[in-house]
């Protein structure tokens, strides 16, 4: 099944009713945060890549800015307290995992052009399409500092991506062209897939609602 | 809404109308979708048509190839989903980008067309258009695609419509920002580099062309319609009153009312292709629906007389 508006719209729905409160917010970042290590975890792995290319500043400030943005999102977030909130967070993000740990097998992208545009592919499928600025209900609180950084995160990643559309399209690879897009089109899809389960959980009720979660979009 | 597989790529496309009637398809803009065009559609089928609408290649939950598309391929495609449909012609109505592949289509598969309609559109990049389309896509690229939709909402739309809309704006951006991929609409636009002008093939275009601008258009402005009505043979060229890029959603009646009386002109043969201009009536259901325009179509200043024939020396 494909990513639908309506899911963003039901999950943004919810939010609406309920507010940015610690478990929506927790929900959130866990995602959000997954998408951002996994990326950086990719760029990380060519960081000490054996020749100095002309991606190579593209590659490094990416994985500085996504680091980044992990960072500056376990400062925003008021995380909850809520133990079953992580334990399906970890569920829900673990694909996105298994996407970079299946790549490395059986080489690394420093060492395999497969590997490589692989990692290229995962990198912009989690760039274009994790995308959580449609989840802000309009009446909400744009100087928060919660959703000020997720519009922040999100108008970098649509810069930031411009490094894989250029190394995907014009960079020279000896991967045959289907093969290509083949690649993309599954990294594409794993990521659509784990990225709406994501969404049908925030449009799912919160089991638990706390005092301290109460705050509504104002 | 339906999906089919063409070319290897997944298309969502809606058909409204009974099979058997005159089919009118409809190519969209750069940041459209098929659903633009479902009161249109609704309204033809009460009007003895059947319309196609389709997300583009790239648009909506259409496929979005990663890897780029040819401005080609968007014709192509729409040759093969007509196969697909079982349907041999097409009426077609094609607005901004989609006219641009409306005009590749009636040159590359002009046997498939009954009437062409083309709309703020143009046939190659003018200086002004180029340069144009070269900050939108530093703003998509360097900025984001919200900021391209903030850029060309005020471009697009009059001051009246902006004012009587603007609460429902942040809605409608959100709802294209998800609908559209900023690395599919950068495809789109990236496939403009590659863009031969279409304006040397234009005379190949013998099937009737009806030319719709706007009167307020300034990003695609009257110079590019202009090239297209003294290139092809068989046309019309209609400003549409107080419109401006966008006047299929501002004016979406009256719109409907030019398209209508002439597709219905094109399919009992009363059409005249006479290269003439005319201006649509600002009612929709005003008669007549248009009448011929009385001074210089090419210029935005109400001149009379002997002022218009004076220049600076």
């Amino acid at each position: 099944m494909s990513l639908k508006p309506e899911h963003y719209d039901n999950a943004r729905a919810a939010i609406a009713a309920r507010g940015f409160g610690a478990d929506i917010q927790t929900r959130i970042s866990l995602f959000l945060v997954a998408a951002k290590s996994v990326n950086a975890a990719m760029l990380g792995a060519v960081e000490l890549q054996p020749k100095i290319t002309i991606a190579y500043p593209s590659v490094h400030g990416q994985y500085c800015r996504e680091a980044e943005f992990a960072a500056l999102l376990a400062r925003v977030t008021r995380w909850s307290s809520n133990w079953a909130t992580y334990a399906e967070g970890a569920r829900l993000t673990a694909p996105l995992w298994t996407q970079w740990w299946q790549i490395q097998w059986p080489a690394e992208p420093a060492l395999d052009p497969r590997a490589a545009y692989s990692a290229l592919a995962l990198g912009h499928a989690l760039l274009a399409r994790v995308r959580t600025a449609p989840l802000i209900p309009e009446r909400a609180d744009e100087l928060d500092p919660f959703v000020a950084a997720l519009r922040r995160i999100e108008q970098e990643s649509g810069r930031m991506i411009q490094a894989q559309i250029r190394l995907l399209k014009d960079g020279a690879s000896p991967v045959p062209l289907d093969e290509r897009a083949k690649i993309l089109e599954d990294k594409q899809q794993a990521v659509d897939d784990a990225f709406r389960g994501f969404l049908e959980w925030l449009a799912r009720d919160v089991s638990t609602p706390r005092p301290d979660a109460a705050t509504a979009p104002r | 809404m339906h999906f089919a597989d063409i070319d290897g790529h997944r298309i969502r496309y809606a058909l409204t109308g009974d099979r058997g009637l005159p089919l009118v398809t409809f190519a969209n803009g750069l940041t459209q979708n098929a659903d633009l065009w479902t009161a249109y559609a609704a309204k033809l089928a009460d009007s003895g048509y059947r319309v196609l609408a389709y997300d583009m290649l790239g648009q909506g939950q259409s496929a979005k190839p990663i890897l780029g598309i040819e401005l080609t391929d968007h014709a192509d495609l729409l040759a093969d989903l007509l196969t697909h449909l079982e349907t041999e012609r097409t009426h077609l109505a094609g607005i901004s980008f989609g006219g641009v592949v409306a005009l590749d289509f009636a040159i590359r598969h002009g046997d498939r067309l009954a009437g062409l309609a083309v709309m703020s559109s143009f046939a190659e990049l003018t200086p002004q258009l180029e340069l144009l389309g070269n900050v939108l896509y530093e703003g998509l690229t360097q900025v984001g695609l919200p900021y391209l939709q903030s850029m060309l909402y005020p471009m697009n739309m009059s001051s009246a419509w902006l004012a009587a809309n603007r609460a429902r704006i942040p809605a409608m951006m959100r709802s294209g920002y998800i609908s559209n991929d900023l690395y599919a609409l950068q495809n789109l636009m990236e496939s403009f580099v590659s863009l031969e002008p279409l304006t040397p093939r234009l005379k190949e275009i013998r099937g009737p062309v009806l030319l719709m601008n706007g009167e307020h258009d300034f990003f695609t402005p009257r110079e590019c319609h202009e090239l297209l009505r003294r290139e092809l043979s068989n046309c019309r060229l209609t400003l549409i009153q107080h419109a401006y890029h966008a006047f299929t959603v501002e004016l979406p009646d009256i719109t409907l009312r030019q398209l209508h009386e002439f597709f219905r002109s094109v399919d009992d043969r009363s059409w005249v292709g006479d290269g003439s201009v005319w201006i649509a009536a600002d009612r929709a259901d005003a008669e007549p629906h248009a009448f011929p325009c009385p001074g210089d179509h090419m210029r935005a200043l109400p001149l009379r007389g002997a002022a218009v024939g004076r220049r600076r020396a």
